[in-house]
């Protein structure tokens, strides 16, 4: 299986890739995965490949991903070509504009329309606002955890939760009780988004 | 399931671990991205087991490392493709008289320039030097080869190099570390007829060398320091590929189903020659597969010339790779789709339309970044004075973006300064300006002002000094030591000015008004005029925030803001915008509460709050 993980410089979106990538690791899968971001400034776009099989390179080739989770809409419509047609996106919908941009007058477009040409794809997509999700369990910080949650709960990453559970309390002890209450409302919402 | 010992690495820990586990003893290091996390593995794992710790730039490194293995120290030295160019000073004498240890050179290729300002190869340099390399193409042979490079160097007693590219070193995999090697200190033995590199010894170090460099062509040989494996049969196509490249050959070869026999040399130079011609008996159509230069290809056209072999190169004027960026798997698989007359599917691309939804998003500095401030009052203070500005490479090299538009050239590590000095003697109507950060000025920007002061020119030097060397992820440098703990020791770069006869003065660039009234007085003075910017990372600011509980503040827009965008313009924030009511908003997830916006605002319209 092949995963991008993108979003924007800050997003913590390495963290995510190396924590999935440890998950497979520790579910006694061969992986293999890259990061690709410029300098290591923050608001640039990060894009991290992981690929759960017998591939080498450690690029994920156009065309042949399975999922993408992006912490930002326009990220992962940047990275949409990577997609297998049918494939799946879960996004964040909170939108960043970056600086530059602004200081060459360019608007964010309409969100509707980055999630019709994703559909369009055609791709399956799941949207969520993680940053309102994590206010209203009135937590500090665990995005990218809400995200892994609805990734998790697709049923496609073929490991137990038990061991995805365990390593995040290991991961962060002091932190178990909050993190784990972010992965389980990813769950909730993808339960949500596939009844409505 | 899963083998118990295996664990999780990135190419670049894997490297690390291979050093130490290879009985390397002392280590030295010049940041650089895609090499930096060696040595900051070194440091954090192994420091019990060897002296590891950056140096002021790559030669210094070089020659520490180098010093080390002559006096019998196992030792290692990285930096990344460009390092190696400061670096080769040393290296091409020590290339003809060797170590008495074992010395591994570790250098980290940059392919598709993701942090270089070039796109260097440098196997070239280890054809060039006559320096052995080794290239792993994974996570466990960059393990495995660190380990490896150190015995090679230590049985020859030359150095050895280990080169690494941008996918490797941070590619993430699994590996199966190996019992670390105890290897034996020998006692200092001296030798000046051999480390005295005066022409006499000289001379007799290169026919030395050459005799050493025919043993080992002979050793590696027999060695078998490649891999080899078939795809399908394997009967019908001989493959040469190696490093990263060979990563890629491996999937879109299997992918296409080529009846291939594979060689992947991990040592690439010197070559496994035998094998290859070997080989050839068998293969009438050889495919290269090779990042940037053709490097084994000529190597194999020679052979093919020398050994009268009836071999068909397919290689890079047949498209399979480019000269140019890196390799990816739909490229190679077009490619070789393409010569081969293969069916194959183009990946589906976006349409022009659905791409102008992209807006653009470079690395950008961060929100308080003290730079930013910098360039703000920079700006302001030369707005009438026709300025050059020579860059340098830094974070703030990202200055070159709009707002800023502050820099005119950037070649090199340390270039700004003699630039700048060339541009004030050249072109005097224009007000010369160099920028340099602090751990630049350590590394090469010492010996630009003693060429510019000693020349007398007319330049104004700003040293953008955040306390940290940060576009490499905050390592020390000599005038800002992380670490209370460690043995560094603090230098001065305003007293190492001063001593130079430069007219110096500090000030914290946050301070608007002020850093712009020493600009004008600078102005006002011939001669050197450095002024040192001085505020730390805003990464900084806010991890130092963290560990001692402290709030940073927040900025708030009022009712006073009519949208005039003075805030927003000139500053180009990240948590800075204009919201649908045309009014300024700011992101307090963003923030970095460094309150230099409010600064510029003339309608108190910015407000400082508590989170
Ligand atoms: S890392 Fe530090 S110096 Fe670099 S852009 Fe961010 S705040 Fe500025
Ligand atoms: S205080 Fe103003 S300039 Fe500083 S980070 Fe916040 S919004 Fe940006």
């Amino acid at each position: 299986m092949n995963i991008i993980i993108t979003g924007v410089g800050g997003q913590g979106t390495v963290s995510l890739g190396h924590l999935i990538g440890n998950i497979a690791h520790n579910s006694g899968l061969r992986m293999i995965a890259a990061e690709t971001h410029g300098m290591s400034q923050r608001g640039g776009s990060v894009i991290f490949h992981l690929k759960i099989g017998d591939e080498r390179s450690p690029l994920i080739a156009k065309g042949q991903a399975d999922v993408i989770i992006s912490g930002e809409p326009m990220e992962a419509l940047r990275v949409l070509e990577f997609l297998k047609p049918n494939g799946v996106v879960i996004t964040n919908t909170h939108t960043i504009l970056s600086p530059v941009a602004v200081q060459l007058g360019m608007n964010y477009p309409d969100i509707l329309d980055i999630y019709r040409v994703i559909e369009e794809w055609p791709a399956k997509l799941y949207t969520l606002n993680t940053g309102e999700i994590i206010r209203r369990l009135d937590i500090p910080r665990g995005e990218n955890l809400v995200l892994l949650g609805v990734f998790m709960k697709l049923g496609i990453f073929q490991v137990s939760a038990d061991t995805v559970e365990q390593m995040i309390i290991n991961r962060w002890p002091k932190f178990a009780e909050n993190n784990l209450k972010a992965l389980h409302a990813g769950y909730d919402v993808l339960s949500e988004q596939i009844t409505n | 399931m899963k083998k118990t010992n295996t664990i999780t690495l990135l190419g670049n820990e894997a490297i690390a671990y291979g050093l130490a586990d290879g009985g390397v003893r002392f280590a030295s290091a010049y940041p650089g991205t895609p090499s930096t996390e060696i040595m900051e593995t070194l440091i954090k794992k192994f420091k019990t087991r060897m002296n590891a710790d950056w140096a002021s730039n790559e030669a210094v490194a070089m020659e520490e490392a180098a010093a080390a293995a002559i006096a019998g120290t196992d030792s290692a030295v990285m930096m990344k493709s460009v390092g190696l160019n400061v670096a080769m000073d040393p290296l091409m004498t020590l290339a003809l008289m060797g170590v008495t240890s074992a010395m591994v050179i570790v250098v980290g290729d940059d392919p598709g320039m993701h942090s270089s300002q070039n796109e260097q190869d440098n196997r070239n340099i280890s054809k060039f030097s006559g320096i052995p390399m080794f290239e792993p193409s994974s996570i466990q042979e960059c393990y495995d080869f660190a380990r490896e490079a150190v015995q090679f160097s230590r049985k020859f007693k030359i150095p050895v190099f280990l080169r690494s590219v941008t996918r490797i070193s941070h590619e993430m995999g699994q590996l199966e570390l190996s019992p670390p090697v105890v290897n034996d200190i020998e006692p200092y033995e001296r030798d000046p007829s051999r480390f005295v590199s005066i022409p006499g010894n000289a001379r007799k170090n290169k026919s030395r060398m050459m005799k050493i460099q025919r043993e080992i062509d002979e050793y590696v040989q027999e060695k078998k320091y490649y891999r080899e494996y078939k795809i399908g049969k394997g009967n019908e196509y001989l493959v040469i590929t190696s490093g990263s490249s060979s990563t890629f050959a491996h999937d879109a070869l299997s992918y296409f189903g080529f009846n291939a026999h594979v060689l992947v040399p991990g040592l690439i130079n010197p070559f496994p020659s035998n094998r290859f011609v070997e080989l050839c008996s068998d293969y009438e159509n050889v495919i290269v597969i090779e990042e940037l230069d053709p490097f084994i290809e000529e190597k194999i056209t020679i052979l093919a010339y020398k050994n009268k072999l009836n071999i068909n190169i397919i290689g890079k004027d047949q498209g399979i790779t480019s000269i140019e960026g890196e390799i990816t798997g739909e490229i190679l698989m077009e490619n070789l789709a393409r010569y081969f007359n293969l069916e194959h599917e183009i990946p589906k691309t976006l349409t022009a339309d659905q791409k102008a939804l992209l807006k653009i998003r470079p690395p950008v500095l961060c929100p308080g970044c003290p730079h930013r401030s910098s360039y703000v009052a920079i700006k302001k203070a030369l707005r009438k004075d026709q300025p050059i500005y020579s860059n340098d490479i830094g974070c703030y090299a990202l200055g070159f973006l709009p707002p800023h538009n502050t820099a005119d050239t950037l070649v090199a590590m340390g270039a700004s300064i003699p630039m700048a000095t060339a541009i004030a003697i050249s072109r005097p109507e224009h007000t010369s300006v160099a920028m340099i950060g602090d751990s630049t000025f350590w590394h090469s920007g010492v010996s630009g002002i003693t060429n510019a002061v000693w020349k007398g020119a007319n330049l104004l030097v700003i040293v953008l000094d955040n306390l940290a060397t940060a576009m490499t992820g905050d390592q020390p440098n000599p005038s800002a030591n992380k670490d209370p703990e460690d043995s560094l020791v603090d230098l001065s770069i305003e007293e190492t000015c001063k001593g130079m006869g430069a007219w110096v003065r500090v000030i914290n660039p946050m301070e608007y008004k002020d850093t712009q009234r020493l600009i004008d007085e600078a102005k006002a003075i011939k001669g050197v005029k450095v002024l040192i910017l001085r505020e730390p990372c805003a990464l900084n600011v806010v991890k130092e925030a963290k560990i001692k509980k402290v709030k940073l503040p927040l900025i708030a827009i009022n009712d006073n803001c009519n949208g005039c965008k003075l805030c927003i313009t000139p500053l180009g924030c990240p948590a800075l915008s204009l919201n649908e009511d045309n009014i300024a908003e700011v992101d307090p997830e963003l923030c970095n509460g460094c309150t230099f916006c409010q600064k510029l605002c003339n309608r108190d319209a910015i407000e400082v709050v508590s989170r």
